[in-house]
This record gives C-alpha cells, structure tokens and sequence, in this order.
C-alpha cells in the first residue's frame, strides 16, 4: 500500500529534511528536482511537493494521506484533518506590530490591522474586545503601518529581522507555531499501519535531535 | 456547485435522487417510517451556528441545525403509546459559517425511540453500513462510547467549557495540544495522562478490551460491558465491512448519552455517517433511550 506524502515547498522543505532521511528519501534529489510527484516504489512512498496553503487541501481531499505543513496554514484554512504531531520545525510566532511611536493605537476604539491571516487577526482582536478594520494583503505586510495603510499589522515573525529592517516593532505576541503533520481521516483508518510506520519514522527522528 | 449547462445540473440532481432513494429504500424495509421535522423553533440562546430569523411580530426563531436535535425537541415532551417509534426523515439544514453566510446540508437519516436499545444499536449499525456500501467498496465503521469521555470531565472537575475545546483536540488526535490546553488550565498530571491515554483507547474489539480491561473504575467497566454488547451482535458485519473501536470519537452535538459511531468509506474523502444513542423525554417526564445516524451531502454526491 502507497503512503502518499506532500510537502510545503520553501523553507519548511527544507526543515523537513532530517524526516525525509529518515524515510530512506535522497533529501538533495527532492530539494533540487522539478518534478511535482516523486515516487519510491521499493519503499511504499510517493512525495508531492506543493504550495504550503495547498497541502491541508490536498490532505482533506484524500489525494494525499500525510502533510507537513505549518499550524498558521491550518489555523487560516480549516480543514478537516487530524492533526498527528506537532513536529519541531517551522518554528516562529503571530505578533502584532507597528511603528515604535504608534502602539498607543492598540488602545483605540477602531483598530485599523493589515494582515495575509484575517482569520487570526479576528479571533485575536475579538478576544481582546476591540473592533478592527482588517486589510487583506498578500505579501509585503510590513509596508502598511509605513504608508498608512494600517494601523498595526498581523503577521508570521521568525527572527524579527525584516520588522527591525523596515523600523517596526513587535506590541505583542499572538501565540507561537510551529508545523505539524496531519493526515486524512480516511486514509488514518484504511492505510493505519503504513501511517503508524511513518509517525513511528518521524518521532524516532525527533528523539535523535 | 456551479454547472455549466442545465442538463450537467439535472443529470448531477437526478443522481443524487437515486442515491437517497436507493438509501430510502433500505429505510422503509427496515420498517421505518418518514418524518418531516419542523424547520423552525423558538430562539432560546446557545448555538452560535444556527441561523436565526425574526417573524412579522419580533419573535426570533432559529433554523433547524440538526435534525435530531429538531426532532429531539419537536417529540420530546409527547406520549407514547407503542413500545417503540422508528422514523426516518429526508431534508436540509442550515447552518452560519464564521464569515457570517448561510450554508444548507442535505441530512437523511434514522431514529429508533424505545425498544430494546441494545439491539436497535446493532440494527443501525449495520443499516448505517448497508446505506453507504451500495456504492462504496470497503466500509469502516468506527464505534465510541461518549460515556467515559464526560467520566473524565466529572471526575477532573473541568466543568461544561472545557467539553468543546476537549472534544475538538481529541476529534483532531492532537496529543501535544490536547496537554497544552489541559496544562493552561491548571489540570493535574493525572488528568492530563488520562485524557493522553483516551487517544490510545482505538483498535480492534481484542484491543480495547485488554486495554480497558486494564482499567478497573465503574465506568470503564461500563463501557466495556456497553461495548461488548454491541460487539457482538456485528460479528456477521465483517464480511461487507471492518469495525473498529476508537473512545476518542466524540461526536460534537451534546445530546449522546452512550454508544457513539461514525462511518468511512474509502471512495470518499470525508465522515459519511454520524450516530448513536441518545434520551428523548415522553409525555410523562420519562426520559426513554433511543438511538439514530445521519448520512451528509458526501454520502449522497
């Protein structure tokens, strides 16, 4: 029976190296091939490398058994998935930030917030009681409290390293991800064992770092 | 779903109606008979997924979310004059999604009022495969028991708000998560370590039963004891589809008071079924057992 595997393209590929090894995968072939589909017939797996957004898709729709992708993916796009294991990669954290001399805007009655995860944004804000105006961006947040656009933004912040660039600051953290891995809930009853042997591969990795 | 072309939409109609015919059918040779559940109800607070509506008059109502819990409520409170009632219904839900609109859901399914609830379980277990194995080629029904789930919230004192968070972490078999959220909210080591041990509750009959035979409260035993009953009487299932045992199914209506199952099929990505027992209040203020399962839109598609 094939164990279907997908992968976020991008850093967490990266990450995930050390899981692929450990699943008998030659990492550098992965890392550098163009193929989408990469299949290992001797070892049960097929591997499909995808957009990170896309892997929770792919997963509930059942094309695809195990994913690793990062919790901020699965918080923005809920999907029906189960998610196994929270894996020690892809690790950063949701913060709101602005300009240094503009955080008193978090005290305001309307909080004007740009953000790539309005979802995350909402649920954050409303928890605190404040009314937002949310801005959906895709990219380049960090430019909104720069031009007016926002008050504040939302946004993923690993090292802090590009809010520091563009004279930003963290106000306050949101909470800390990091990936996991999921499954369908179809294939976690029909291929159970081939998926027990991949968690068992993956949390043997884990208790070697 | 959009179409391109009227036809691709009456032919893509036109199939679903066999399909819940095929599935009524099963129904009405089982000896259940058709049920229209009220569409509307009063608003009494709560569930922030159900659509509300304000009549002519201010009043506001809340369209049907479930149909169990509509004919739960819509029975409830009547006399009954039978030893037993077997009903089935047919009909649309509506539901609020997060970002405010309104979403509709095909539900179909049984209800089995009194009787004897140990048999009409195995009953509707096997219905609840049949429907979904005429066009599927393997089956796998899961079967919980909601009873040591709420054992561990009494017994941990983790009161009503925690019963959603809890059985979302476990639905998600996120162990990691499930200890976070138990450790912020200042639960015991044990607590943790038995809610953790709740996702290692799964397996074959053989499996739990020396895993919860270990186990020597009250309610494990009960739930074994429940579980067993059932057990039994599905041996003659294996030959169309598997049964497996997993206690950290909890379904997310409130309403289960024992026996829990749901349904898989591997041609379909997503739960087909959802089921189990249930009290249901008569005439008389007596509370009576019953049991049912819906099949969803994936079941029908």
């Amino acid at each position: 029976m094939t164990i279907t595997i997908g992968l976020s393209k991008g850093r967490l590929l990266k990450e995930s190296k050390g899981i692929l090894e450990r699943l008998g995968q030659d990492f550098e072939y992965i890392k550098t091939t163009r193929q989408l589909v990469i299949k290992d017939e001797a070892r049960g797996f097929n591997f499909i490398l995808l957009k990170p957004s896309d892997v929770p898709t792919y997963v509930e729709k059942g094309i695809i058994d195990i994913g690793i992708v990062g919790k901020d993916t699965l918080i923005e796009n809920k999907r029906d998935v189960y998610e196994v294991m929270n894996l020690p990669i892809g690790k950063c954290r949701f913060s709101v930030a602005g300009k240094p001399e503009n955080i008193d805007k978090m005290d305001q009655s309307l909080i004007r917030v740009a953000t790539k995860y309005p979802n995350i944004a909402t649920n954050f804000f409303s928890e605190k009681g404040k009314t937002i105006e949310i801005t959906k961006l895709n990219g380049s947040v960090e430019l909104a409290p720069l031009v007016g656009l926002s008050d504040v933004i939302v946004d993923l912040v690993e090292t802090g390293n590009t809010l520091k660039a563009n004279g930003l600051v963290v106000y306050e953290d949101v909470f800390e991800v990091s990936a996991r891995l999921i499954v369908n809930k179809v294939s976690y009853r029909f291929k159970d064992a081939g998926i027990q042997e991949v968690i068992q591969s993956v949390k043997e990795w884990e208790a070697a770092l | 779903m959009k179409f391109l072309t009227m036809e691709d939409q009456l032919t893509y109609y036109r199939n679903k109606r066999i399909k819940k015919q095929t599935i009524e059918s099963y129904f009405i040779s089982a000896g259940f008979q058709y049920m229209e559940p009220a569409v509307f109800s009063p608003y009494d607070g709560g569930n922030s997924e159900l659509v509300k509506v304000i009549d002519g008059k201010g009043g506001i109502y809340t369209m049907r979310g479930d149909m169990t819990a509509g004919i739960i409520q819509q029975l409830g409170g009547q006399a009954i004059e039978s030893n037993e009632i077997k009903l089935y219904y047919d009909g649309k839900v509506f539901l609020t999604k997060e970002n405010g609109t309104v979403i509709t859901r095909d539900q179909m399914g049984v209800e089995w009022i009194g009787g004897n609830v140990l048999s009409s379980t195995q009953e509707l277990i096997r219905l609840s495969a049949q429907a979904i194995l005429h066009q599927q080629d393997k089956v796998v029904v899961e079967i919980s028991h909601i009873g040591y789930f709420l054992e561990l919230i009494n017994k941990f004192n983790l009161g009503e708000a925690a019963k959603k968070p809890l059985q979302e972490l476990l639905n998600s078999k996120n162990e990691e998560d499930l200890k976070g959220y138990l450790g912020r909210k200042g639960a015991s080591v044990d607590c943790i370590k038995e809610f953790s041990n709740l996702l290692n509750l799964k397996g074959s009959w053989e499996e739990l039963q020396i895993k919860l035979s270990q186990q020597k409260d009250e309610v494990s035993q009960q739930v074994l004891m429940e579980l067993q009953g059932v057990e039994e009487g599905l041996k003659t299932m294996e030959a169309n589809g598997e049964v497996h045992f997993d206690l950290s199914i909890i379904p997310s209506y409130d309403y289960y008071t024992g026996v829990v199952f749901k349904g898989f099929s591997t041609t379909n990505y997503k739960e087909l079924i959802s089921g189990g027992q249930y009290l249901i209040e008569t005439g008389k203020g007596r509370k009576i057992k019953a049991v049912g399962f819906s099949l969803y839109d994936s079941a029908f598609s």
